[in-house]
């Protein structure tokens, strides 16, 4: 409870609904600009899509009426309708039936790139922000009421929580593992080849290289630093969620991250990279004055050892006198 | 609705979707990683093994007349253009599918690759003993297996 309780005391720090709903209000357009980029983008191959094979078309449940029309029409469908839906937001970005019309075109459009076996999962984060920024209160109300802008920004807020606690979920992931197979006596993700392992095999299963992934693994020491700094960018990020010195920060080192795997093994997250230019990189709540000292003694475990040594320092100063 | 109610459900959201993708992970016991569209986000989670085994296709005669075995990938003018991802993924497949006795998916799976070559080809599907590292830098391999081989065009 107290654990809940520091949480809410820390967002209450910062979600303030003032110059943060301004600068949180000025960044919501873009979120449906750059959607609505990513989508135009893509119609640019709807002719070759629509002649795809309907072999292993397994329509998810948002594609519930796929099954009265030919997969061209449903391509069609979708394709358009992810485009048109973004171009409303973006008219619109701040009518809440706008931003659900937004919403469901990409729903559909993320169940139709999931319905060819796995899900594509560089959409998630889209998907779930998109949700998330539904809720925003009316254009109305953060005119006249106070309480409405700072719900404004609490919804923001609440859509960078929400795409920096996935991350922390693959890393908690990627740490539980870690241990189990170094208990195993197995390769795991602090060896110092752990990168070079996961390029070598994603590398042999395409049957295609990389810029360089071949560099990697001849030189899987190369990978092993960024390797730990990616274990620790992720697995920390839900907390950087409370601490908007960092925004920024971690915005651009998860960018990194996934150019980083773009470069050696070919994953393709280009989807959330452009989310997190938005959402962290234009953080509203970042301080005016964010000087580089602040933000390294802000920093997850250097903070922590910090405050744990101002503490020891004043049990001592305290038990001296 | 106010703000504190509003910071609840938001807080109340993100901690819903947390345990979700944990618990997927948790009660799925078959490696399931999904319930759509939930995630638990466990991706590169584990660490490859250095030993392993892959699957390789390996073209053994072309048109009928038998050549020195080659890998398909080194021979892309057997294939249509754009399709090689493709096969890869189907090759996989089809080694799996004998490897765990599932003769009807890889049927399916080779019968996947029907129409995509344009002169009639044998194929050889081989699983393959490799350390990732080693068989990536040098091609060695520590232990091959042919698995079944069959003619597409």
């Amino acid at each position: 409870m107290e654990l809940y309780n520091d949480l809410l005391h820390r967002i209450d720090t910062f979600v303030k609904g003032a110059v943060d709903f301004e600068r949180a209000r000025a960044v919501v357009p873009f979120v449906y600009y750059a959607l609505f980029f990513i989508a135009f983008t893509r119609l640019e191959g709807l002719d070759q899509f629509v002649k795809q094979s309907a072999a292993g078309f397994d329509p998810r449940w948002p594609l519930f009426w796929a099954h009265s029309f030919d997969l061209p029409t449903v391509v069609t469908i979708v394709y358009l309708g992810f485009t048109f839906s973004t171009l409303v937001a973006s008219f619109f970005p701040y009518a809440m039936a706008a931003r659900a019309v937004a919403f469901l075109g990409l729903l559909e459009f993320h169940a139709y790139m999931s319905s060819f076996g796995g899900p594509n999962h560089q959409w998630d984060h889209w998907l779930w922000v998109l949700f998330i920024l539904v809720f925003l209160p009316p254009e109305k109300k953060t005119h006249t009421d106070e309480d409405a802008r700072r719900r404004f920004s609490l919804v923001f807020w609440g859509a960078q929580a929400f795409i920096l606690l996935t991350y922390t979920m693959a890393g908690i992931n990627k740490v539980f593992y870690g241990i189990i197979q170094l208990v195993q006596g197995q390769p795991n993700a602090f060896s110092i080849d752990a990168g070079a392992l996961h390029v070598a095999q994603e590398l042999t299963n395409m049957g295609q290289s990389t810029l360089f992934g071949p560099f990697i693994v001849h030189h899987p020491v190369v990978a092993w630093l960024p390797f730990l700094a990616v274990l620790y960018i992720q697995l920390f990020a839900f907390a950087v969620a409370f601490k908007p010195r960092l925004h920024r920060l971690w915005g651009i080192g998860l960018v990194l991250f996934h150019i980083g795997t773009f470069l050696t093994m070919r994953a393709v997250f280009t989807a959330p990279s452009v989310l997190l230019l938005v959402l962290l990189c234009s953080s509203p709540f970042v301080p005016a004055k964010n000087p580089p000292v602040f933000q390294f003694f802000s920093l997850p475990v250097v903070a922590g050892t910090v405050k744990l040594f101002r503490r020891l320092r004043v049990s001592s100063t305290s038990t001296a006198e | 609705m106010v703000y504190a109610q509003a910071r609840f459900l938001v807080i109340a959201f993100l901690i819903a979707y947390a345990l979700s993708g944990f618990a997927i992970q948790i009660f799925f016991s078959d490696g399931t990683e999904d319930v759509y569209p939930l995630f638990s986000w466990s991706l590169f989670a584990k660490v490859p093994n250095n030993v392993q085994t892959i699957f390789e296709a390996y073209v053994v005669a072309i048109q009928g007349l038998p050549i020195e075995p080659v890998r398909l990938d080194s021979r892309p003018d057997l294939y249509q253009a754009n399709t090689s991802g493709e096969m890869r993924s189907a090759i996989q497949e089809i080694g799996s599918a004998i490897v765990s006795n599932d003769l009807t998916r890889a049927q399916s799976n080779a019968g996947a690759l029907a129409g995509k070559f344009v002169v009639p080809t044998t194929l050889e599907i081989r699983a393959e003993v490799v350390d990732v590292l080693e068989h990536y830098k040098t091609g060695a391999i520590r232990k091959s297996t042919v698995l079944t081989q069959f003619s597409v065009q």
